[in-house]
């Protein structure tokens, strides 16, 4: 007997049964839940990547620089603790961050390595002190004692710059931290320093 | 006569399954969008749509970049800086990451990828931000949105469609000039020059003068769509213009400003995507493979027939579940294409930056269609707009779909009757 418009003979169809059985599986199994989200090591790359400034190099220029600055001999050999003032941090590269972070992160870590031989003047809170100064003065607040605003030895500061390339979704980036020391009485830079830390991020196919 | 086991599929019948199949290829539709936000956007209320965008964000979700670019463009209308600054910064950051990826973004549908946006849409937060950053004092981060922004621009579509948004180089070139990077401005304005020949703003000396900037969104902006049998490909819709010209006046001076970034045109010419050939491959396998268990089912159903004895149905049964089971595969390919977009964007953004004299002066906004005929629908008056002559003054209006909004430093508008 003829069997009209057969495509195959039964049961020589294994590997598609399993096919069909597997891609279902793979199709839903695959639906993984969203991240949750937990305490992570600042030093180690997140998930999320990015080829910017991240924690683990806010950290890492903040470890190498102090070091470096307390090893200069305008604050080696400082006869007293030097006072420094932290001056804004000019960003050149492509990427939006609060460069503060990085001076507050020097800040502290030159606090508490420093032990006592630098001191940071608050000059952002100026304004504030003033007020303050001005309110004990009149008698509104009381003073136990009257102090003259002291004046800055240095001022620190920083630049970063970055050489950003692009193609096909991927990105390469090459940031140069740097952070210099100035003499506020005569404009010496006292002393310089430089990180630099290029990364490059490519994006999976989805993605471009 | 033939035993039967009780679950033959000659009892389910092949056939339902041929039935079932337009069900099955039809379930699974495209991303929900919640039409809340936009709705109140439309209507003028930048305060409920702000809401209805933090709402979205209190869930976690893989379009979070897209919901905080429509909540920082609420902000930025309703003249929420602040908010505006710190939801665009955040979604840039977001659409400028390098994801894991995403195994069910490839097999199932590409809406379930983490949203990072067209290179268009990189380029509008990049202006939105450095607007944002301006408009609230920090002129560093309003430079480095700007790099960010032509570097997306630069690796977008065909050679000859990349890094062509003037409004980025030509705002680049003024901050440049004002952080005393003669260099950088003077490469800026070349570009700027190349790309708009006739712009008066593409000169060093006005744009060192300069004290204010002024943003001018106009109409709707282009949205995803999907195209091909089965979605699998991304077109757009581009709404007409509703304006091919703009007149201010500013006090009693007429300025010109220039044609920032035209939104459709940089999505039109997007270029084309490495996930199109991998959809195009899923409609494919997803048509092919649905058409290959119709062919097994039918093909058991005539075999099963003939049968001759039960052991041979059996096989027949077999192979009627394997072609079952090609065509739930096939109903569970996703190809669609992912059409999430940044639905709030505007058709064009023009934008002029110059000096204006300390004081309070009124600004007369004027659109006309391409006959030079008024649109007095889109025209906007506001009166004592306040300018300072050292500081930096910023203006964010925007002009359709609906009346003219915006963040002036002194809101006070009349639109025409």
């Amino acid at each position: 007997m003829l069997r009209a418009n057969r495509l195959s003979t039964p049961g020589t169809l294994p590997g598609l049964l399993l096919l069909s059985l597997l891609l279902p599986g793979l199709l839903i199994g695959c639906a993984g839940g969203e991240k949750r989200s937990g305490r992570v090591d600042p030093d180690v790359d997140d998930a999320l990547g990015g080829t910017g400034i991240d924690s683990a190099d806010v950290r890492a220029i903040a470890d190498k620089m102090v070091g470096r600055i307390l090893s200069t001999p305008e604050i080696a050999r400082a006869a007293n603790a030097p006072t420094i003032v932290l001056q804004p941090v000019d960003n050149g590269t492509r990427f939006v961050i609060d460069t503060d972070i990085l001076l507050l992160r020097l800040r502290g870590e030159l606090g508490e390595r420093a032990s006592g031989r630098v001191r940071f003047l608050a000059r952002e809170n100026l304004a504030q002190i003033e007020q303050e100064r001005t309110a004990k003065r009149d008698g509104v607040f009381t003073a136990s004692s009257e102090k003259s605003l002291l004046g800055a030895d240095f001022f620190l500061t920083g630049t970063l710059r970055s050489i950003s390339k692009a193609r096909g979704g991927d990105r390469s980036d090459y940031i140069l931290y740097s952070f210099t020391l100035i003499d506020a009485e005569d404009s010496t830079i006292v002393w310089e320093g430089q990180h630099e830390v290029k990364k490059v991020g490519t994006r999976g196919t989805i993605y471009r | 006569m033939h035993e039967r086991s009780p679950l033959k599929l000659s009892q389910a019948r092949p056939r339902a399954l041929l039935r079932l199949l337009p069900v099955l290829l039809l379930l699974g539709c495209g991303p929900v969008v919640d039409p809340d936000g936009e709705r109140l956007f439309l209507s003028g209320d930048e305060r409920g749509a702000m809401e209805a965008f933090r709402r979205r964000l209190e869930e976690p979700s893989r379009r979070e970049a897209l919901d905080r670019n429509l909540l920082g463009t609420a902000a930025l209308c309703g003249g929420d800086l602040a908010t505006a600054r710190r939801e665009l910064i955040d979604a840039g950051r977001i659409m400028g990451s390098f994801p894991a990826p995403q195994r069910m973004a490839m097999v199932g549908s590409e809406g379930s990828k983490l949203y990072l946006g067209d290179p268009y849409e990189g380029v509008m937060n990049a202006l939105y931000t450095a607007y944002a950053c301006l408009a609230e004092g920090d002129e560093g981060n309003a430079r480095a949105a700007l790099k960010s922004g032509i570097l997306t621009d630069s690796d977008s579509g065909k050679d000859e469609y990349r890094s062509d948004v003037a409004g980025l180089f030509l705002l680049e070139a003024w901050l440049a000039l004002r952080n005393g990077q003669s260099d950088l401005a003077r490469q800026d304005l070349e570009k700027v020059q190349e790309l708009l020949p006739d712009c008066p703003l593409a000169d060093p000396d006005r744009l060192r003068e300069a004290n204010t900037l002024l943003l001018i969104d106009v109409g709707e902006g282009p949205r995803k769509v999907r195209r091909g049998r089965h979605g699998e490909a991304v077109g757009f819709t581009i709404p007409e213009p509703p304006a091919r010209e703009l007149a201010l006046t500013i006090g009693d001076r007429a300025i010109r400003p220039a044609l920032g970034v035209d939104v459709g045109f940089q999505a039109r010419t997007r270029g084309g995507r490495a996930m199109d050939r991998v959809l195009a491959g899923k409609a494919t396998v997803k048509e092919i493979g649905a058409e290959i268990g119709v062919l097994l089912i039918e093909d058991a159903r005539v075999g099963r027939a003939d049968a001759e004895d039960a052991e041979e149905e059996e096989r027949w049964d077999r192979q009627a579940i394997v072609g079952g089971g090609l065509i739930l595969v096939a109903s569970m390919i996703r190809p669609e294409a992912d059409t999430r977009h940044w639905h709030l964007l505007p058709g064009a953004t023009w934008l002029w930056i110059g000096k204006i004299p300390e004081g309070l002066h009124h600004l007369h906004l004027e659109f006309r269609d391409g006959e030079g005929q008024v649109l007095p629908a889109l025209e906007q008056r506001w009166h004592h707009l306040p300018f300072t002559e050292g500081g930096l003054n910023t203006l964010y209006l925007r002009a359709g779909p609906r009346r003219g909004f915006g963040h002036a430093p002194a809101p006070e508008m009349e639109t025409a009757p």
